[in-house]
């Protein structure tokens, strides 16, 4: 009964925040009030609980209680977060429909059914990403989101089909068509590499709290059902399977290597994000790259890891982004000094997401690695696996404006120096537009909106004008601009300044 | 071989060519309950009535849900990329070779024509998945793709038959609410259910 009440919290919850989206200012209450209720609901359920639905058995297993709890934590506190900076629409409905498919996928005791309710939890999850302006970009993103939820389920169905109950009936060359059938709907669900495309779409244009639920639990459910069937269905004659292990290996360290070495050189942290997860994905895979029995536990450990260490950057990062104004690491000068919290969350991130040599996520990525490509490739895989975070620490205690600038970051230091453009910009304009020259921006910038921003080229565009480099680099006053010009009312106290000083 | 399923198997190929072949909104969702309510009886036995009772309640909750959708836009749709009779012939050569697939197979686990319908109607649902450039296809795809999967599994034997249906039953209607979501928002955005800025018909490629 006590997972029939969860279901049902999570049902009327869903059902709740849908008809709450309409009404101003009772939508937030109600989708944390029950996404509240889910985390209690599944708290207080047994380890090993169980319900009968006519033939269908749904058992709960005390990883299936932890795992929905932490969603639930995780999800209650993206909720929060977004809420404090701006609020994300379709979150709570989105998030309390996938959590209750996800819940029916970790019980049923039936892979195939499994497999369609993880279907169903992702397809639901992603109208998360329609939370906020839509754009046909953002559609398109959904659209595709839609579509490899759809095409990952409909070919993990059929490897469960293929394979059938008894493995040990069919031919090696069989059994190996479908591991590869069900490697690939796991590619394709998690963004792997050669299918990491529609992943990093929604990591860069969806909103950053819709990642989480869209990208990190609920890929991370449909992994554990697949997995769950691939220990029990293919795993009897899983040792004569070296060629389609070896593929499934090769394609998950081209997945780790190529994630960690383009966000070496991203500088956007949310794209760094989605970065991390397709590496994420990549140790997921080889879990089925591994013939020892061990990689299952571990593989089920880092699934949790990865999604809460997911959750908790993605928070940091909206954080980061509401108090600085921006999201690209070179523009974040000395955020560790301005908002320490962060940091903290960031460390706490690393820890859950890599960890020390003995700490459960270190192990357990450890294992999957060693045990599916070897010894001493396994540990550069490992070392790899660490690369996407690695953008994180892009000078965190920095003052601002130290450190390598563009050539026109330091043409606007040179001129705030002297009075010139940068100064007038400040006085018309705090704001600079979010592709403008890389100086730090100060926090709360992003608030005051286009105007300001344009106002500020204008402003710019106006002095540079008006001001020529004369001598070694001094500037000096050309003929003034007509009176009353945007220019000459902007740059009043530089110039009466420069006349004064000749 | 028995004459319901094979019967079935007919009106759910009309249903799937219907949604491929249809350039109309409401035309395509008939096509698809047409496809979705025989496949029960395709695959054969007879099913629990209580079952086929929950499965039609859902099918005919996700026609509603995506006929609403169509409903609030526009309700004409571009063809498929590749005309829709191209693709309707394909969805029968699918059917076909999964029938000649069922019935020589020597460790056949379920009836040949289940397993053809369900070749088919993944063939139809990948079809619109891979071609399909507005918002109803894509759904209309997703839902054929996951029906097929749902079917393929009885078909080889395999699968908890009353799990199946239940789950299958919510896919479905997960999904049609994915879509609608998606074609009443993207309604918004520019009065169509078209994804493509400009629609690419590949007949006229060469």
């Amino acid at each position: 009964m006590a997972l029939l009440a969860l279901l049902i919290v999570a049902a009327a919850g869903t059902a709740g925040t849908f008809l709450a989206r309409g009404r101003a200012g009772g939508a937030p209450g109600v989708g944390i009030a029950a996404l509240a209720g889910f985390v209690i609901a599944a708290v207080a359920m047994p380890a090993d609980a169980t319900l009968a639905v006519g033939a269908a058995q749904l058992v709960v297993t005390p990883y299936a209680r932890l795992w929905l709890i932490a969603a639930a934590v995780a999800l209650l506190a993206v909720e929060l977060v977004s809420r404090a900076h701006g609020g994300q629409r379709n979150l709570p409905f989105a998030a309390l429909g996938g959590l209750g498919a996800a819940a029916v996928a970790l019980t049923v005791t039936d892979g195939a059914a499994a497999i369609l309710a993880a279907t169903a939890a992702g397809c639901l999850g992603l109208v998360a990403t329609l939370g906020g302006p839509i754009t046909m970009p953002t559609l398109r993103v959904s659209a595709d989101g839609l579509r490899s939820v759809a095409v990952a389920g409909a070919g993990a169905l059929l490897a469960v089909a293929w394979i059938g109950d008894d493995a040990i009936f069919l031919s090696s060359g069989a059994v190996a068509a479908g591991v590869l059938l069900m490697a690939a709907a796991l590619a394709l669900r998690l963004g792997a590499v050669p299918f990491h495309v529609p992943l990093a779409r929604l990591v860069g244009t969806a909103r950053l709290a819709a990642v989480p639920l869209a990208a990190a639990w609920l890929p991370a459910a449909f992994a554990i059902v697949a997995l769950g069937w691939a220990q029990l269905g293919p795993a009897p004659v899983a040792g004569d399977l070296t060629g389609p292990r070896l593929i499934v290996a090769l394609v998950a360290v081209v997945t780790i290597f190529a994630a960690g070495v383009v966000a070496i050189l991203d500088d956007d942290l949310a794209r760094v994000l989605g970065y991390g997860l397709v590496a994420d994905g990549g140790f997921v895979l080889l879990a089925l790259a591994g013939a020892d029995p061990a990689v299952w536990p571990a593989a089920r450990t880092w699934l949790l890891c990865l999604a809460l260490s997911r959750t908790v950057m993605a928070l940091a990062i909206l954080g980061l982004e509401g108090a600085d104004g921006t999201r690209h690491g070179r523009e974040l000068h000395g955020w560790l000094r301005r908002t320490p919290s962060l940091g903290i969350a960031l460390a706490v991130a690393v820890l859950v997401g890599i960890g020390l040599p003995g700490m459960l996520p270190f192990e357990a990525r450890r294992t999957l690695a060693v045990l599916a490509v070897g010894e001493p490739l396994g540990a550069l895989v490992l070392v790899l696996g660490a690369l996407p975070l690695l953008p994180l620490g892009r000078r965190p205690g920095a003052r601002a404006g130290r450190g390598r600038r563009s050539k026109r970051a330091t043409r606007d230091a040179a001129g705030r120096r002297e009075g010139g453009p940068d100064r007038l910009a400040r006085q018309g304009a705090p704001d600079r537009p979010a592709r403008g020259p890389r100086v730090a921006a100060r926090p709360g910038a992003h608030r005051l909106g286009r105007d300001g921003a344009a106002g500020a080229r204008r402003a710019r565009r106006g002095t540079r004008r008006r001001w020529s480099r004369g001598g070694r680099g001094r500037p000096t006053p050309r003929r003034g601009p007509a009176a009353g010009s945007l220019a000459a009312q902007s740059s009043g106290a530089s110039t009466q300044r420069s006349t004064s000083r000749s | 071989m028995a004459p319901i399923p094979i019967a079935a198997a007919i009106l759910v190929l009309l249903g799937a060519a219907a949604a491929l072949r249809a350039t109309h909104g409401r035309l395509t969702v008939v096509g698809l309950g047409v496809a979705l309510l025989g496949l029960p009886l395709a695959v054969g036995g007879i099913p629990d009535p209580l079952l086929l009772a929950f499965r039609t309640v859902a099918v005919l909750l996700a026609l509603l849900l995506l006929d609403h959708a169509v409903r609030r836009t526009t309700s004409l749709i571009g063809p498929i990329r590749l005309g829709g009779t191209t693709e309707v012939a394909i969805v029968l050569a699918a059917w076909l070779l999964g029938l000649l697939l069922g019935s020589t197979m020597p460790d056949a686990r379920g009836s040949a024509v289940a397993l053809a319908t369900a070749v088919a109607l993944g063939t139809a649902g990948l079809t619109l998945l891979c071609f399909g450039h507005d918002t109803l296809r894509l759904g209309i795809g997703a839902m054929l793709a996951l029906a097929a999967g749902a079917t393929a599994v009885p078909a080889f034997g395999g699968g908890e038959r009353a799990a199946l249906e239940l789950a299958l039953a919510g896919a479905l209607l997960a999904v049609a609410g994915a879509t609608a979501w998606l074609a009443v928002v993207g309604g918004r955005v520019r009065h169509d259910l078209e994804l493509a800025d400009r629609p690419r018909d590949l007949r006229d490629a060469g």
